[in-house]
């Protein structure tokens, strides 16, 4: 039972990470049906541009956000501006492969500025653990999830209860409508893939305080979350959420009781067969829309 | 329809049906075929031909996704698995069954099929990118099932696999491979062709631009799309068969997940739904990398200021703006480019 | 059909016009012959296949620096009399379509190389017969069996993985393990090629005549998030010692969650060769202490007095690089650059080619490789250069030395695998 309620409650933690980088990929999904295939390296980014300002130009933390804040902005800006704009009007699968490039060019780009092996943040959140009945949580952790967990609910006022989110939610459902009452969609676009980077940057921060500021390690768990938001149904944001939190629980959970069984390393294709599974009974996801085509 | 030249008259079905009509482009066919068969070999030096052998097994992967994902519209992330399928099929049988290359062939294409019908199966309920996302899956497990197969597989080591014999002449050199790829491309080509004029091909293409109205119209939609999974992984597994027997040796390393991905890239450059537009896009990605190569050290001489890593980095850069140039200046591939070039040339000298 | 009013794309054609014939005329250009650079002495061209960019990309970064200061300094010093060296590179991307071309590339330059470094077990294993075809060695920083056996043209550098694993379990016996009982072993490795390399029956065998139980076999996923369950279960079976092969990213997870499970201490983690233990410091600190890796490559502290040249090219240049992975990436040219210099003594310095480095190498006898790892040994069926390790260990948030140790010969057939 301590083995089960350890993995349990790390496979949650970790998975809150998972679903609030998944919350990115929805975000832009939603708003301009493309899959962001950049979404592991944007999270490297962000992760050693936050690095740079930090350690390298030695700001202060807030100081070092803001900037980071900017520069993503512009990054977010450059992205719409140069690559998605254009493509507008054209096949979606031109703009995902784009997104793919655009992966490519962030990686090289990263490589470029910040070459030789992982850098490492100053430590930021203090250390230690504490139990809760024979569960051994570390503190650390559970900051994030609390990260994780403010920005979610920050995330989900912005939409729910602001002017400028119930804009952006109208334009994801009709870009044509949302034009006729005056909502510049492209300034809207910009914003959905600024509050998805921003997603991405949380998360890429939290998961870099485990690896290091580390281009390799970051891509991939970035690249985890295209399964989370498959599992959850690519329009949920809710669905994003819970599914992060299921594959966290799930590699946990299969590492420690598959593990023994297949011989070791289940973690790793454990989601994408749970995935398969529910895909084959709801075929759009956990919570994605039910499309009802016309001929 | 094809557009044709004026002039062009048909008297017969037969004729109306004909693959290669005018005299031009007859003209044309055996130009490219004295080129590929005659002129390149001729005068390309060994690093040339070997770079037309990694096209040319490329060529072959692409044709099998730009059947699956451009004529019947079943996105597909997993093309790299198949190929490993294909590849290390091949590897076993000749490592540890000592079998020729003329039999490991088919049979890779065969196993490689069974894992597409497998592969395909899902997509029975599943649609549109979520169909993407499940064979996103199957690369993860096919990646890990051969990870982890024994003594199989040989696991983490890599099986070698022999240089193909064929009348009793051991294909080694990058001539000898070049001879074997190109017809079997060529013959890939002709095949992939031929598949989209037949009924299969148009229901692939009905399947495509409406599955609902397809299945209306009466088609069975399962049934053809598993069918396109089997065509594509017939292809993906020649190809891996291919690439094992030109390596000599594989590891699982050479299939990461990262290259699955890029041939659907490879596809969207090319051109959706168009096997000219599948080849250019194995020529234009396998090409660049070589340009990118030749480039990288040229950087470093000109702006010293960037560290030779750094210069590596520079060139990813370089590849991925390319690549988004493509994409935002042609949108719909290089072969849309290659069709507006032709009806120019055709309706030369007026313009409209 | 172009439509009138669509203005933006019609000022885009002279640009797509452009661009397409410029990417054509680039293209085109690749297949120009080069003009020959005219030189007073023989040029020898040596390839270097790095990965710079991609999964080890982090790691091979310092390789940039280190490739060009290995040839400076050997032209500067003559080392190679009668001959001027060259380098040629191309990254591989640590992606195997982007390597073979790159190899191709390289065997394609004029003069052809007389000698290629390889970086990485993956793309080496792929390049084994190719090497052989065009009669170019491979200095190979990777190590595989279908590298070593049969003997081809690929001469690895570091000794095969389950003979490392034999040296730390040489060492922990005989230097760390104080009770009477024989200890409890675990796995605990990376779920990849790298790191179930030494897991193989005869490493099972050696620890059988050994007395040791194999108690847990824990494989950690590439990029781990959690490894709760794998060291929950560490704990379980009372390990008392481990081995396999990880990079620092991957193990500062694991030693978190150990420190949280309260397992710090409990268990001496060995590693095999290419884990940086100077990074692995710098993630996770004092929950490094304790860490052993069979190193091949000598401690950074001990530049100034082994290798005094790889320092001072590091201070001369004002590197920043990683200094691990630039001595790493010397301890390669040293081999290669030495093959060169004995081959060009051998034929003379303008006959150099890849047969007569061939030849060199496999008469290469307990070479020191300039100081910067063990001594390198091959020989007409050898392909493993060393036989010895250095064994590194992390004490009170330093690298330190334990000292060399010989390797058992575990490879299958080897003679020291228990019958």
């Amino acid at each position: 039972m301590e083995f089960f309620s350890q993995l349990l409650v790390s496979g949650i933690l970790t998975g809150s990470v998972y679903a609030l980088m998944a919350l990115g990929i929805v975000v832009i999904y939603k708003a301009s049906s493309v899959f962001n295939f950049a979404h592991g390296s944007i999270v490297a980014f962000s992760a050693y541009l936050l690095w740079s300002f930090v350690v390298q130009l030695h700001m202060n933390l807030l100081l070092a956000v803001v900037c980071t804040l900017i520069g993503l902005a512009i990054l977010a800006w450059l992205i719409q501006r140069l690559i998605l704009y254009p493509l507008t009007g054209q096949p979606i699968l031109a703009a995902i492969v784009a997104t793919l490039a655009l992966g490519e060019v962030l990686a090289g780009f990263v490589t470029l500025l910040w070459p030789g092996p992982a850098r490492t943040y100053p430590k930021f959140f203090p250390s230690g653990t504490f139990h809760l009945g024979a569960t051994v949580i570390s503190l650390e952790s559970v900051i994030n999830f609390l990260i994780c967990a403010l920005a979610f609910i920050a995330f989900m006022l912005f939409f729910q209860k602001s002017k400028l989110g119930l804009v952006m939610r109208g334009t994801a459902e009709d870009h044509q409508l949302a034009r006729s009452e005056g909502v510049k969609i492209n300034r809207i676009f910009v914003l959905a893939w600024f509050v998805a980077i921003i997603m991405a940057a949380i998360g890429g921060f939290l998961m870099a305080q485990m690896h290091g500021v580390n281009q390799e390690p970051l891509i991939a768990l970035g690249m985890k979350s295209l399964a989370v938001v498959i599992l959850g149904g690519m329009e949920s944001v809710l669905g994003a959420v819970l599914a992060g939190i299921t594959i966290g629980m799930l590699e946990a959970l299969g590492a420690g009781y598959l593990d023994p069984i297949v011989g070791g390393g289940v973690e790793e294709v454990f989601p994408f067969v749970i995935l398969l599974v529910v895909l084959l009974i709801k075929p759009y996801g956990l919570f994605g829309y039910q499309r009802i085509e016309r001929v | 329809m094809m557009k044709r030249p004026c002039g062009t008259f048909d008297e017969s079905y037969a004729q109306d049906l004909a693959c290669v009509r005018t005299p031009f482009r007859w003209t044309m066919l055996v130009v490219l075929f004295a080129l590929l068969f005659g002129g390149i070999p001729l005068v390309a030096s060994d690093y040339f031909l070997g770079v037309m052998n990694l096209i040319g097994i490329t060529v072959i992967a692409m044709l099998g996704l730009n059947i699956l994902t451009g004529y019947c519209g079943q996105i597909s992330i997993g093309h790299a698995a198949f190929i490993a399928v294909g590849a290390y099929t091949s590897a076993i049988l000749s490592e540890h069954l000592g079998w020729p290359f003329w039999a490991t062939l088919p049979s890779a294409m065969f196993v490689s099929g069974l894992m597409g019908l497998i592969v395909g199966l899902p997509s029975l309920r599943i649609k549109g990118f979520y169909i993407a996302i499940s064979t996103l899956a199957f690369h993860y497990i096919i990646i890990w099932v051969i990870l982890h197969g024994g003594d199989l597989t040989k696991g983490v080591w890599g099986l070698s696999c022999d240089f193909p014999k064929l009348f009793g002449m051991e294909l080694d050199t990058e001539m000898e491979m070049y001879f074997l790829i190109m017809p079997i491309a060529v013959l890939g080509t002709a095949g992939a062709f031929n598949l989209t004029r037949t009924k299969f091909g148009r229901a692939f293409i009905a399947v495509r631009d409406n599955d609902i109205a397809a299945e209306f119209m009466g088609y069975n939609i399962f049934k053809l799309k598993a069918l396109a999974f089997i065509i594509s992984s017939l292809y993906a597994g020649a190809a891996g068969s291919l690439l094992a027997h030109y390596l000599g040796m594989i590891t699982i390393e050479q299939f990461p997940l990262i290259d699955s991905i890029w041939y659907l890239g490879m596809l969207i450059v090319g051109g959706m739904g168009s096997i000219t537009g599948a080849i250019f896009g194995a020529f234009a990605f396998r090409l660049l990398a070589q340009l990118v190569i030749y480039i990288t050290p040229l950087i470093g001489q000109v702006i010293p200021a960037v560290s030779v890593s750094g210069v590596a980095g520079f060139t990813q850069m370089l590849f991925g703006t390319v690549i988004i140039l493509f994409l935002v200046l042609e949108p719909r591939g290089l072969n849309h480019r290659w069709q507006i070039i032709l009806s120019s040339f055709r309706i030369w000298p007026f313009p409209y | 059909m172009r439509r009138a009013s669509d203005g933006r794309r019609m000022g885009m054609r002279g640009i797509k016009r452009g661009f397409i014939v410029g990417c054509s005329l680039l293209i085109l250009c690749l297949f120009l012959p080069c003009p020959a650079v005219a030189a007073q002495k023989p040029v020898i061209v040596i390839g270097h296949l790095p990965h710079f960019t991609g999964a080890y990309g982090a790691t091979q970064a310092a390789f940039g620096p280190a490739q060009e200061d290995a040839i400076e300094w050997a032209n500067k010093v003559n080392y190679v009399p009668g001959a001027e060296l060259k380098l040629i590179w191309v990254d591989g991307g640590t992606d195997p379509a982007k390597s073979l071309a790159g190899f191709k590339k390289m065997i394609a330059h004029k003069p052809k190389p007389a000698v290629i470094i390889g970086e990485s077990t993956g793309i080496g294993t792929a390049l084994v017969k190719w090497h052989a075809k065009v009669k170019i060695p491979d200095v190979e920083g990777g190590m595989s069996l279908a590298m070593i056996d049969p003997p081809r043209w690929t001469f690895c550098q570091p000794p095969p993985y389950v003979n490392q694993f034999g040296a730390w379990v040489d060492y922990f016996l005989t230097h760390i393990w104080k009770k009477k009982e024989p200890p409890k072993f675990a796995w605990l490795t990376w779920d990849n090629p790298f790191g179930k390399a030494p897991m193989t029956k005869e490493a099972e065998l050696y620890l059988q005549s050994k007395g040791i139980k194999i108690v847990a076999r824990e494989f950690i996923p590439n990029v781990p998030s959690d490894t709760t369950a794998h060291v929950m279960r560490l704990k379980e079976s009372g390990a008392d010692f481990t081995f396999g092969g990880m990079y620092p990213s991957a193990l500062s997870v694991v030693l978190k969650d150990m420190d949280r499970l309260g397992m710090t201490g409990k268990i001496t983690i060995g590693l095999s060769y290419a884990c940086n233990l100077g990074e692995l410091l710098g993630y996770v600190g004092p929950l490094a202490n304790g860490v052993h890796i069979t190193a091949i490559n000598t401690l950074i502290t001990q530049w100034e007095e082994k290798c005094p040249m790889v320092k001072e090219m590091y201070e001369k240049k004002k590197r920043t690089a990683n200094k691990w992975g630039y001595g790493n990436c010397w301890s390669k040219f040293a081999i290669a650059v030495e093959a060169v210099r004995r081959a060009a003594a051998a034929v003379g310095p303008d006959k150099v080619d890849g047969q007569a480095v061939y030849n060199a190498l496999i008469n290469m006898k307990n070479f020191d490789a300039w100081g910067t790892s063990p001594p390198i040994t091959y020989s007409e069926t050898r392909r493993v250069g060393m036989d010895t390790v250095e064994i590194q260990a992390i004490e009170d948030g330093k690298v330190v030395s334990k000292g060399f140790f010989p390797t058992p010969d575990l490879l299958p057939g080897g003679k020291d695998v228990p019958k």
